[in-house]
């Protein structure tokens, strides 16, 4: 008995293979890729191969190798059961487009329509992506809220994820009026209790009063599901979780998704290792190590040192803030995060590491260095997440010590005006993200979008590296800018090989698996200013098509 | 009744973990622990004198997460078991004032305490440290008793710096010097009951040069504007005061907790008519009696 053999037939395969860059014709058998040709190739091939047939769908599509999303997050698949408020459009799993909200009153007319729509008059509204940064820092009361509703809970959470904006009945509901003495629940200058809350003892207390869930941290089948389609539509075949605690049931529910034929993408979570003592962690990711499948590929370590740039709370060296906010803040003490790096090196294991500010990049690659001194590693792939304040020397060392960077190139169009104004200032802000001078020194590279941070899309995510614009429009960082193809590389070879997958994704090559990013135009012809534009089809998943769930425009962005 | 809570903060190394097992050595026996699990030396949970359904893991991992996993759910799971009280161990770069904002805002709970430790040995280059400088002074704010511990192993000059940093990071805090975080217990300890006994107060010999205890007993009322403006007026020495108060304005009976500035007034409905006062003070010859009549002649 043989096993069928199908082949693509595509207006143009990019292959991101250098032996055979450009294609027509691609054979899949089993799952994987068996040829790659023309037209020509196809008459040896059905002299080789009787039961052949040839699948037209993508006649007039370009095929890529699968994207590969190097940093997500699952819960992108959780959060959209509440409501988005964020001042960008992007689109939900299920297609729609949601946000683009451009002012605080059309936040409020959204709430209101929300409010409209639910049938139970004390249900809470539960909401996330609000950003003020957009909105001048403007500062939402419960009085706007009030409005929306007084009878139901409103509680909206930040972009950030630091600060809440509550209506007065969850005050209420939380206690919250009178003299609390809490810092965190914000008064006016009149005393009056504005609905803002900060820092998480006001803010749980206030989701807690509510009685709503948590939604944002649950992994479960069904956000899987949803985070598989969010894949599909942005072209990605192989997508990270890159930060999960990895306990019982979320494995569970990662090899119960995973194990279903037309589960939509291969996934590759990080075990969250300061969520476990190092020697529990340890133990468990060995555990973890022999496990998955196909699609499921486990043995990631994530490791966070410190919080955001946006939010004030990345660690940041001499002269810190240009807005003089003060210094950010470190997830743990740095000697004890030294310690796991350690620990976790010394066993053999890979190690993903959140550094937002420069002060965490340089203090992560001295731990590294001593780390792989103590006990070198071969081969280590140890990678810089975010990495967006490193300088020369931080990637020259990098490069010295065989570390990868994974760079957040969709942090120059979402926050690159606020990096330019407030938070680095123009020399700093214009290095952000320095894909070019990663490149430069040596340093393997890959780009991301921090899913559900920014939008899945790593087309959009290779258009920030090329073209660096901001929201405004500014250029920040000319020097800065990549090449389509390196960006292309990037999200293809450059993420699988810091997941070490490259021998198994990331081009279209005999023996790989057939995964590939269906595109309506041809990247390496479109140009760079076009790359956000090309609208994706779908993907193919060990040869089994998927369809996008998003109609109509692909682009993520309004014209600035 | 409300949970007395007690934050313990701290940076690695100023001794956080052996106060942690003092005030549970000396703690009712339904005291809730809330530990961060990942640091250097684990509590000793021989002495979590109720056990493991006592004791509750805060795990680390990132900010986002510490809505799902950080200390909110691990209080609402402490109070699951009906505990006497609860002490919190903040994590070594976690702001004890922000957690104890839980205590403040939970009807269920009452802050007793907020203690920081600090190294004395260690003070000044940690706070000059650019890596974790910051960090360590934020730990300051808000704290109702700051610790300087290991001051037997710092230099009469190191000591005199460190006392100076602390003027400077957290000024009007009380501070005071330790060795082995060695604090009288019914200083730490929220819920003593001996402290409302009649009798003599039980002598601790070790402590007796630095600290003073005092009680005041009367069953004459005290005008509420008098005992307040004691309270305001009490002096820094003054670390914990408590007991009955018999105030001219209340039918019942009150129930007085004072730690370092702070107090509450509640109505102790199964309280004897009396005002009775237990204190304790870094100066040995402070008396609730003096400060009273004090006001109490200021005032007329
Ligand atoms: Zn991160
Ligand atoms: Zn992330």
């Amino acid at each position: 008995m043989t096993t069928p053999v199908t082949v693509f037939r595509a207006k143009t395969i990019r292959t991101m293979n250098h032996n055979t860059p450009k294609a027509t014709h691609v054979a899949v058998k089993e799952g994987k890729v068996l040829a790659v040709g023309t037209a020509t190739d196809l008459t040896d091939w059905m002299g080789f191969w009787p039961d052949l047939t040839v699948d037209d769908r993508y006649a007039d599509s370009v095929l890529m190798p699968g994207f590969v999303e190097a940093h997500g997050h699952a819960m992108e698949g959780g959060v959209w059961r509440d409501l988005f408020l964020g001042f960008f459009q992007r689109h939900a799993p299920t297609g729609e487009l949601e946000g683009g909200l451009k002012t605080i009153d059309q936040v409020l007319e959204r709430l209101a329509q929300a409010d409209a729509e639910m049938d139970d008059p004390d249900t809470p509204l539960i909401a996330w992506g609000y950003d003020p940064i957009y909105y001048d820092n403007q500062r939402m009361t419960r009085h706007q809220l009030d409005s929306v509703s007084t009878t139901r809970p409103i509680v909206i959470t930040h972009a950030s994820f630091h600060i809440m904006n509550v209506n007065s009945k969850v005050l209420e509901m939380a206690n919250m009026f009178g003299e609390t003495g809490v810092e965190g629940v914000l008064k006016d200058a009149s005393g009056d209790v504005t609905g803002e809350l900060q820092e998480m003892a006001a803010m749980f207390m206030a989701m807690n009063a509510t009685g709503a869930g948590m939604h944002l941290r649950e992994t479960n089948a069904d956000t899987l599901r949803a985070f598989a389609q969010s894949s599909v539509n942005a072209g990605v075949t192989t997508c990270t979780d890159l930060h999960q605690r990895m306990d019982d049931d979320a494995l569970a529910a990662y090899e119960t998704v995973t194990e279903e034929p037309d589960f939509q993408v291969r996934i590759v979570p990080a075990f969250g290792s300061l969520m476990w003592d190092v020697p529990t962690g340890l133990e468990r990711i060995k555990m973890l190590k022999d496990r998955g499948n196909d699609k499921l590929h486990l043995g990631l370590v994530k490791v966070m040192t410190d919080g955001s740039i946006q939010g004030f709370t990345a660690r940041l060296k001499w002269p810190g803030y240009h807005n003089g906010a003060p210094n950010g803040i470190w997830n743990n003490p740095p000697q004890q995060l030294k310690d796991l790096i350690k620990a976790y090196n010394a066993e053999g294991i890979q190690m993903h590491l959140h550094v937002n500010g420069d002060q965490a990049s340089e203090f992560v690659l001295d731990c590294l260095e001593e780390a792989l001194n103590e006990h070198p590693h071969a081969d280590h792939r140890h990678t810089l997440q975010h990495c967006q304040m490193a300088d020369a020397a931080q990637f020259r060392k990098a490069a010295a010590l065989g570390v990868c960077a994974n760079l957040f190139a969709n942090h120059i169009y979402y926050w690159g005006d606020q990096h330019y104004a407030l938070t680095m200032g123009p020399d700093r802000a214009n290095r952000m993200d320095a894909c070019a001078t990663a490149l430069r020194e040596g340093v393997k590279l890959a780009i991301h979008s921090d899913v559900p941070v920014t939008p899945l899309s790593p087309l959009f995510t290779a258009w920030c590296a090329v073209n660096r614009l901001t929201a405004t429009g500014r250029v920040l960082g000319e020097a800065e800018k990549i090449s389509v193809e390196d960006a292309l590389y990037a999200i293809t070879l450059g993420a699988a090989w810091q997941l070490k997958l490259d021998h198994l994704v990331g081009s279209i090559e005999v023996g790989k698996f057939a995964d590939f990013a269906v595109l309506d135009r041809d990247p390496l012809e479109v140009g760079g200013e076009a790359l956000k534009d090309i609208k994706v089809l779908g993907t193919v998943l060990s040869g089994q098509p998927q369809i996008s769930a998003i109609r109509g425009t692909p682009s993520q962005v309004e014209p600035a | 009744m409300s949970i007395p809570v007690t934050v313990i903060g701290g940076f690695l190394g100023s001794g956080k973990t052996t106060l942690v097992n003092r005030i549970l050595a000396a703690s009712p026996a339904r005291t809730a622990v809330l530990v961060n699990d990942f640091g250097e030396i684990n509590v000793d949970f021989d002495l979590v004198k109720a056990g493991d359904d006592l004791t509750f893991e805060l795990s680390g991992g990132c900010i986002c997460c510490s809505m799902a996993e950080g200390v909110g759910p691990a209080i609402k799971s402490a109070l699951k078991t009906n505990p006497e009280t609860i002490l919190i161990e903040a994590s070594g770069v976690g702001e004890p004032r922000r957690i104890a904002e839980f205590a403040l805002l939970d009807p269920a709970l009452r802050l007793d305490m907020i203690v920081t430790l600090a190294n004395a040995t260690a003070l000044d280059r940690q706070i000059r440290d650019p890596l974790i400088g910051d960090t360590v002074a934020r730990q300051f704010d808000g704290a109702d008793l700051i610790v300087l511990n290991h001051a037997d192993a710092a230099r009469p000059d190191a000591l005199t710096k460190a006392h100076d940093i602390l003027r400077r990071l957290a000024p009007g805090r009380r501070v005071i010097e330790t060795v082995e975080a060695d604090l009288p217990l019914d200083l730490l300890t929220a819920t003593s009951h001996a402290i409302f006994a009649a009798g003599p107060l039980e002598d601790d010999t070790d402590h007796g040069s630095i600290y003073g205890r005092d009680r005041f007993e009367s069953d004459t009322p005290i005008p509420v504007e008098t005992l307040e403006a004691m309270l305001q007026a009490l002096p820094q020495s003054v670390l914990r005061l408590k007991g009955w108060v018999l105030l001219s304005e209340e039918p019942e009976v009150m129930l007085l907790q004072y730690v370092a500035g702070r107090w509450s007034l509640v109505p102790a409905p199964d309280a004897p008519r009396l005002t009775r006062l237990v204190s304790i003070a870094s100066d040995p010859d402070f008396t609730i009696a003096e400060s009273l009549k004090t006001q109490a002649f200021s005032a007329s």
